[in-house]
């Protein structure tokens, strides 16, 4: 038990840094511009986070495992932790950083160290995902931006209640975000450990949990618990560097990439593509980041085109986007390294 | 059915609208005022025009009263830091316009400047032109908490009521001084000053306007 908990560090590690920053996508404007107290941005995120991580982690989890089946805790440790540390690098180094891709390229790593092959589809379909992902979300948020403006625009609602509206969409829309959230990017804090460590069923407070879930239940309160510690800071940040969003834009940037993360963690959406005859979703952790930063551009496309987009920040993110993966797999082989050899821990059957 | 906490909410935003409203009304009943106690004063009806100042400072002190309490819930109950400090300034700009009108009122009473006859047709054109441009805002005004997107129309009438104004008070003022009519110079130089302050009512508006276009702006999503 003492060595599992000591195994799972990192995952907790690595939860407490994605609510540090993925929060802030969700909630940075609201919180910013004062609309919304950090105190219930961050009980909603919390709570939609964990319900997200509990009900519908499932799907991008196993879509993750699929790139490397990590099956002792001493493989899925290292490879969680160098994902979690190249994300505080990347971090202290000011890019916004991809959890997502820092995972994928510590999985990696441990595939190149162990010798298991990279299935050159899974990667493709996850890396696919990467280049989706936001223009999805563009997508979404423009064709979105364009609805809100013309019933905003063209609406008679008095400038006080509008005002509530807004306030009330930006909580539903942060709870949606919160959920998508921890639904989605649970893989990344607890999909390595899901092969690695087979816990019985309980039941929690009447609630029949399987261990798979109970793992995502640990990760979303580690997520929570980033939240609460340390997000805050970002939140008050966010929304000043790339694009200056208004607390409509926030909502419009907050639903198109809650929808993404939503469409590549459902098992039910994908289900239904298939029943009607369409292929499979791929269900895999995306760039929550990458999303945002999609939609951020999608709305800048429909208010004044690219002129009005910060080049030299998009461009530091791209570079941020190369280097997390490749920084995290070099990492994650060097640990391999000493685990296996220093520390004289096997780190696959 | 609404939880207690949020009927809590919606009755005072409700509150809040109305306060603002009342204020608004406030404003116009001013400059209506203002109006009429300027036709009243150029027909020499100084009973009337006694009880237009005094109609006004009333209002002006009841609109005092109001703003200190929509200043006040703006802040207690508005969500929207940015929209708060724009309807804020916006308020605040308002008061200008009641204070102005009744200062100068105050002043004619006081100095009580002799309009000669062959100004005061176009005197009382000007001062209808200058309360146009003070209905014309207090329209935009009210676009600008319902339809935004005629906040620029209303604007565009404040505009050329205050240009219109402007080209008035040119032409009072040349005959003013060319006028053999008007020998002394130091009522020459009343007449113009009154002249220039009946005017300035446009100019108060259309600067609150021009403010009050980015505030549209900024409304517009």
């Amino acid at each position: 038990m003492l060595t599992s908990m000591l195994f799972l560090s990192s995952a907790l590690f690595m939860g407490w840094s994605l609510g540090a920053n993925d929060a802030a996508n969700i909630f940075g404007t609201a919180v910013g511009t004062k609309m919304v107290s950090f105190r219930t941005a961050a009980a909603i995120s919390c709570l939609f986070i964990i319900l997200g991580a509990v009900v519908g982690g499932s799907g991008a989890a196993h879509g993750l495992g699929a790139l490397g089946a990590i099956d002792r805790l001493a493989g899925a440790f290292v490879v969680s932790l160098s994902a979690a540390v190249t994300v505080l690098w990347m971090t202290r180094f000011g890019l916004p950083v991809s959890t997502s891709q820092a995972i994928v390229g510590a999985i990696i790593g441990w595939n190149l160290f162990t010798g298991n092959p990279t299935d050159p589809v899974v990667l493709t379909r996850i890396v696919g995902t990467w280049v989706y992902g936001p223009i999805l979300a563009g997508i979404f948020a423009m064709l979105l931006f364009l609805v809100v403006r013309k019933v905003v625009n063209n609406s008679t609602i008095h400038l006080l209640v509008l005002d509530r509206y807004t306030r009330n969409a930006l909580l539903v829309a942060g709870a949606f975000g919160a959920y998508s959230l921890g639904a989605n990017n649970i893989a990344n804090v607890m999909g390595v450990f899901i092969q690695a460590l087979d816990l019985p069923a309980r039941e929690f407070a009447g609630l029949v949990l399987s261990g798979e879930q109970q793992l995502f239940l640990l990760g979303g309160f580690a997520i929570a618990v980033g939240v609460v510690t340390f997000s805050k800071r970002v939140m008050l940040t966010v929304g000043d560097n790339l694009f200056k969003l208004s607390p409509v834009s926030a909502f419009v940037v907050v639903v198109a990439t809650a929808l993404v993360l939503f469409i590549f963690s459902s098992t039910w959406l994908s289900d239904l593509f298939v029943s009607v005859g369409l292929p499979p979703i791929p269900l895999v952790p995306v760039s929550q980041s990458q999303a945002c930063v999609g939609a951020v551009v999608g709305i800048g496309l429909v208010k004044g085109g690219w002129r009005i987009i910060n080049y030299r920040l998009l461009g530091k993110i791209g570079l941020g986007w190369i280097a997390t993966p490749m920084l995290s797999a070099s990492l994650s082989y060097v640990l391999l390294f000493f685990m296996q050899n220093v520390f004289m821990q096997n780190v696959q059957m | 059915m609404k939880g207690k906490g949020m009927q809590v909410f919606t009755n005072k935003s409700k509150e809040l609208m109305e306060n603002i409203e009342c204020y608004l009304t406030q404003v116009t009943s001013a400059s209506l005022h203002f109006d009429e106690a300027m036709k009243d004063y150029i027909a020499g009806r100084m009973v009337q025009f006694d009880e237009r100042i005094h109609a006004v400072t009333t209002i002006e002190r009841e609109a005092d009263a109001e703003l200190k309490v929509v200043k006040y819930k703006l802040y207690a109950f508005m969500l929207i830091p940015d929209t708060r400090g724009d309807v804020f300034m916006l308020m605040d700009d308002l008061d200008d316009v009641i204070d102005y009108t009744k200062r100068l009122l105050l002043e004619l009473s006081m100095e009580k400047p002799v309009f000669p006859e062959f100004i005061k047709e176009d005197l009382a054109l000007m001062c209808g032109d200058s309360v146009k441009a003070v209905e014309s805002l207090m329209l935009a005004v009210r676009a600008l908490f319902s339809q935004t997107k005629l906040v620029e129309e209303h604007v565009n009438r404040t505009v050329f009521y205050e240009k219109e104004v402007d080209r008035i008070e040119e032409g009072l003022i040349r005959r003013v001084f060319a006028s053999p009519e008007i020998p002394d110079l130091a009522c020459k130089m009343q007449i113009r000053d009154f002249c220039t302050r009946i005017a300035s009512l446009s100019d108060i508006s259309e600067d609150i306007s021009k403010n009050l276009l980015v505030y549209a702006v900024k409304r517009m999503v």
